[in-house]
C-alpha cells in the first residue's frame, strides 16, 4: 500500500483516493473516497465544496474505506453522511 | 461508506460506478452488477450493495419507471443506450433491491444505524417502481 498527500491532478488511473471536502469557508463537510478524484471534485463543486487535499491510497476499496473511517474517527464525528451533518468550525 | 444524499447515486461507490457505466456501450455492466449482487454469498458489503441499487435505478429509468434527480451523466447514458436495457432485467433489478434492503446487507445496516428512514423509503420506492406494471 502506498499512501501520501496529493492534489487531485496526481491520481493515477485505477488508484483510490480518500478525500476531504470543504465548503467555501474552509469548513470540512464530507469525507469520502473515489477512483476518479478529478470527476468527483467537479461533482462536489456543484455543491459548493472544494477538494483541496486528498490522501492517495494505492490499494483496494476496502482499505480506502478503512482510511476514510480513520479520518472520520480522528475528526470525532460522522462526516460520511452529509445529509445529517451540520458543519463544524 | 460516503453518502451525500439518499438517492441511489448519492454515494461514492455509485458515483464511481457511473464512470465505468459511461465506458460501456451495452447492458453488460448493468447486468454484471445486478448478477453479482444477487449471487453474492453471505453478508453483502456496502460498495457492491450501493452499486447494485444504482444499476437497478438505471433499469427502472430506462424501462419506463424513472426515479427523481438522476445525475446528468446517467440520464445521458440511458438516452444513448436505452435500447440496450431490456425489460426482462426488471425482475433481476427488483431482486437486487430486495437483497440490498434486506437482512445481511451492510449498506442497509449502516443507514438503519442512522435512525433515519429516508434512505429505506427511497429504496422501497425503487423496488415498487420495478415491480409495477409498465408500458
Amino acid at each position: 500500500m502506498m499512501v501520501g498527500l496529493m492534489t487531485h491532478t496526481e491520481v493515477p488511473e485505477g488508484d483510490v483516493a480518500v478525500y476531504v471536502a470543504r465548503d467555501a469557508g474552509g469548513v470540512i463537510r464530507f469525507v469520502g473516497y473515489t477512483r476518479n478524484l478529478e470527476r468527483r471534485a467537479a461533482e462536489h463543486a456543484s455543491r459548493g465544496w472544494r477538494l483541496e487535499e486528498a490522501l492517495m491510497v494505492r490499494t483496494d476499496v476496502a482499505t480506502a474505506r478503512s482510511v476514510e473511517q480513520a479520518i472520520i474517527n480522528r475528526l470525532g464525528r460522522r462526516f460520511d453522511r452529509h445529509a445529517r451533518d451540520e458543519p463544524v468550525s | 461508506m460516503g453518502a451525500w444524499g439518499y438517492g441511489p447515486f448519492d454515494n461514492d461507490d455509485a458515483a464511481d460506478w457511473v464512470y465505468e457505466l459511461e465506458q460501456c456501450a451495452n447492458a453488460d455492466e448493468v447486468t454484471e452488477v445486478l448478477t453479482s449482487v444477487v449471487s453474492a454469498p453471505g453478508y453483502l458489503l456496502a460498495p457492491l450493495g450501493s452499486v447494485g441499487l444504482a444499476a437497478a435505478e438505471v433499469v427502472a429509468t430506462a424501462t419506463g419507471t424513472p426515479g427523481d434527480a438522476l445525475p446528468t451523466a446517467v440520464l445521458k447514458w440511458i438516452r444513448d443506450h436505452q435500447h440496450a436495457i431490456d425489460a426482462s432485467l426488471r425482475q433481476l433489478a427488483a431482486a437486487v433491491v430486495d437483497r440490498v434492503l434486506g437482512d445481511d446487507s451492510e449498506v442497509a445496516d449502516l443507514w438503519d444505524d442512522e435512525a433515519d428512514r429516508t434512505w429505506r423509503a427511497s429504496g422501497s420506492d425503487l423496488g415498487r417502481r420495478l415491480s409495477a406494471s409498465y408500458k
